[in-house]
C-alpha cells in the first residue's frame, strides 16, 4: 500500500463550544496527517476531552466543522462516527463493567452486525467472530483476563480493555484520553509499545498526555491548548523550548 | 387436577409470560419500567374488543392484538430515549395510569365496567378445557423463555448490555442507543401483549382495574425478586409471588405490605435477586457442590 504522508485523516476548522458563557474551545483548528502520532497536551481545563468529545460525536459545536477522511463528520452522531473509523478511550475509564473482558471486546466487535435487523438477531458466540475479537485481545496482552469481569480488573488492564475496545471497531483513527495516567512505570512501558504496534499497522493516533517524556517520544507532531485556545503547535522538541508553553504550564515567574 | 390448581397454574404461567418480557426491557436493556401492566392492558384489551366488538376470529385477533401492543410499546418506549434512570420510572408510572385511566373512562373501550364474554380458544370446533388452555399457556411460557434467550445470545442482546452498562461508551463503541433500546421496548411489550391475550381469553372478563400500577410494581418485583437479567430468575419470582398470596390468603390485605417489604429485604440482602449472579440460591448449590 502506497503511504501518501500529506493526506490529512482529520481537519478541525475553526471550532468553538460554548458551555453558558464559558468559552470551552474557542476558534481551535488543526489538522492531523494520516499515520501519525499527533498529541495534545494543555493544563487541566484546557478544553482537552472538551475536542475529544466534539471529535467522537458526543457533543456538537457551538460553531466550527470537525472533517474526516474529506467528509464532515460534525453533525453525525457517535455510532455513527464510530462506524465511520473513529475509536476512544477515556479518561475516567469506562468499560462495560458487568461484562466479561471477551464480552467488552465482542460488544464493540458487533458493530458489523448492529445495523442490519436481521444479522442483529444472530448469536454472537460463533466461534469464528469470537476468534477475531480474540485475536485484538491478543494485540493488546488480555487474552489471559478474557473471562474476568471489567470491574474487578486493576486500572492498567482496565485503560487496555478501553484500547482493546477501540480496536474491535476496526478504527483508523484512535483517540486516547490520557490513557498513561495513573499507570506504573512497567505498565507506561508496555503501553508506550502497544500505542506504537497500533501505529505501526496505519492507524493514525491522536493522543492527549501530561507526561511530557511520553509525549516527546511518541508523538511526530503536538498542539497545545490553554483556555481553550490553541497557543503554540509544531514538534514536541520545539515545543517545550516555547516560552508561552511554559508559561502557561508552570506560571510566568519561572519562565 | 383440581380447577383451582389449573386456575393457579395458568396465573403463574401468564406471569411468567410477563416477569420475561419485562426482564427484556429492565434486566437485559437497563431500562426501568414501572408501567409494564400497560402493556399487558393493551394487549388484553386490544384481543378483547377485536373478537368482541369486530368478530375477528381467535388467532387473527391474537396476531392483531400483538402487533397494536408492539406499535404501542415502541411509541410508549421513545420516553426511554430521552429520560433515565429515576425519570423513566416516573415516566412508566404515568403512562400506567393515562392507559388504565383512557380504558376506564372511555365507553368505546367498556368504560367501568370493562369488557365480557370474551371467547375461550376452539380446538375443532370444542372449546378448550382449562387443563387444555394450561397447556396452551405453558406452550407460551416455552416459546417466551426461548425468545428470551435467543435474545441474550444475540448481537442485539450484547448490544442491550453495554447500552446498560454504559450507554455513552456504548455509543461511541458504535451501538446505537436508540435502536436497542426500542428493540428492546417492542419485543417485551409484544411479549406482554401474548400474556394479555392469554389473560382475556382465560378469564373471559376485564377491566380495566385488573391492569393498575400495583400490578406493575409486582411485575417488576417478580423480575428483582427472582434476579434480573437471568431466566430462571424471572420465572422463580412469578412462581413465589403467584403462590406466596395463596400460602397467605389470611393475611391478603397486606399482601402489597409485604411485597414492599420483600423488595426492601432483596435490595439490602439480595441486589442482585434469588437467581442472579450472586443470588443465595448459586451459593446453596456451591455449598452442596464442595
Amino acid at each position: 500500500m502506497e503511504i501518501d504522508k500529506d493526506k490529512k485523516i482529520l481537519k478541525i476548522n475553526n471550532i468553538v463550544k460554548t458551555f453558558g458563557g464559558l468559552y470551552a474551545l474557542n476558534r481551535v483548528s488543526l489538522s492531523v496527517e494520516e499515520y501519525d502520532i499527533f498529541g495534545i497536551v494543555g493544563p487541566n481545563g484546557a478544553g482537552k476531552t472538551t475536542l475529544f468529545n466534539i471529535i467522537s460525536g458526543l457533543l456538537k459545536p457551538s460553531s466550527g466543522s470537525i472533517i474526516y477522511n474529506s467528509r464532515d463528520i460534525t453533525r453525525f452522531s457517535a455510532h455513527t462516527i464510530a462506524k465511520m473509523g473513529i475509536g476512544r478511550t477515556f479518561q475516567v475509564v469506562r468499560p462495560f463493567s458487568f461484562m466479561s473482558v471477551l464480552e467488552n471486546v465482542m460488544a464493540a466487535y458487533g458493530i458489523r452486525f448492529y445495523s442490519n435487523i436481521i444479522k442483529s438477531f444472530y448469536g454472537w458466540r460463533k466461534e469464528k467472530y469470537i476468534r477475531q475479537a480474540k485475536e485484538v485481545l491478543q494485540k493488546t496482552d488480555l487474552i489471559e483476563y478474557e473471562n474476568r469481569k471489567a470491574e474487578t480488573l486493576p486500572l492498567g488492564i482496565q485503560r487496555r480493555l478501553e484500547i482493546a475496545r477501540a480496536l474491535s471497531i476496526n478504527p483508523k483513527l484512535l483517540l486516547l484520553d490520557e490513557s498513561f495516567s495513573g499507570l506504573s512505570f512497567s505498565e507506561m512501558d508496555e503501553l508506550k509499545k502497544l500505542v506504537k504496534n497500533i501505529n505501526k499497522e496505519g492507524i493514525t493516533i491522536i493522543i492527549i498526555e501530561h507526561n511530557m517524556p511520553i509525549v516527546m517520544d511518541l508523538c511526530s507532531k503536538v498542539v497545545v491548548l490553554n483556555y481553550g485556545e490553541k497557543l503554540a503547535e509544531g514538534k514536541p522538541k520545539d515545543i517545550v523550548k516555547n516560552p508561552d508553553v511554559i508559561e502557561a504550564y508552570i506560571g510566568k515567574k519561572y519562565a | 387436577m383440581s380447577a383451582y390448581l389449573t386456575t393457579l397454574l395458568i396465573t403463574v404461567g401468564i406471569y411468567i409470560i410477563l416477569a420475561l418480557s419485562l426482564n427484556i426491557i429492565v434486566g437485559y436493556a437497563g431500562q426501568i419500567s414501572l408501567g409494564h401492566a400497560a402493556f399487558w392492558a393493551i394487549g388484553a384489551y386490544s384481543f378483547a374488543m377485536l373478537t368482541t366488538k369486530y368478530s375477528v376470529s381467535f388467532i387473527e385477533a391474537a396476531f392483531i392484538a400483538i402487533l397494536i401492543t408492539t406499535a404501542v410499546g415502541v411509541v410508549l418506549g421513545l420516553p426511554s430515549l430521552r429520560v433515565r434512570e429515576d425519570f423513566l420510572a416516573i415516566t412508566t408510572i404515568g403512562i400506567n395510569f393515562i392507559v388504565q385511566a383512557i380504558f376506564n373512562n372511555i365507553n368505546y373501550f367498556g368504560g367501568a365496567m370493562g369488557i365480557g364474554n370474551i371467547p375461550f380458544p376452539l380446538l375443532n370446533g370444542k372449546m378448550f378445557s382449562s387443563f387444555e388452555f394450561m397447556l396452551l399457556t405453558y406452550l407460551f411460557v416455552v416459546v417466551t423463555i426461548i425468545i428470551s434467550y435467543a435474545f441474550k445470545r444475540s448481537w442485539s442482546g450484547l448490544a442491550s448490555f453495554a447500552i446498560k452498562a454504559d450507554e455513552l461508551a456504548a455509543d461511541v463503541s458504535g451501538i446505537d442507543p436508540k435502536r436497542f433500546k426500542i428493540l428492546a421496548f417492542a419485543i417485551g411489550s409484544a411479549l406482554a401483549g401474548l400474556a394479555g391475550i392469554l389473560y382475556a381469553s382465560f378469564m373471559g372478563f376485564i377491566s380495566a382495574n385488573d391492569f393498575s400500577f400495583p400490578v406493575s410494581v409486582t411485575i417488576l418485583a417478580m423480575v428483582m425478586v427472582g434476579g434480573e437479567n437471568t431466566i430462571t430468575g424471572p420465572i422463580f419470582g412469578a412462581f413465589l409471588l403467584v403462590m406466596l398470596p395463596e400460602v397467605f390468603r389470611p393475611i391478603h390485605d397486606y399482601r402489597m405490605l409485604l411485597y414492599g417489604l420483600l423488595l426492601v429485604l432483596m435490595m439490602r440482602f439480595q441486589p442482585s435477586g434469588f437467581f442472579g449472579e450472586k443470588g443465595v440460591v448459586w451459593k446453596l448449590i456451591k455449598i452442596k457442590k464442595s
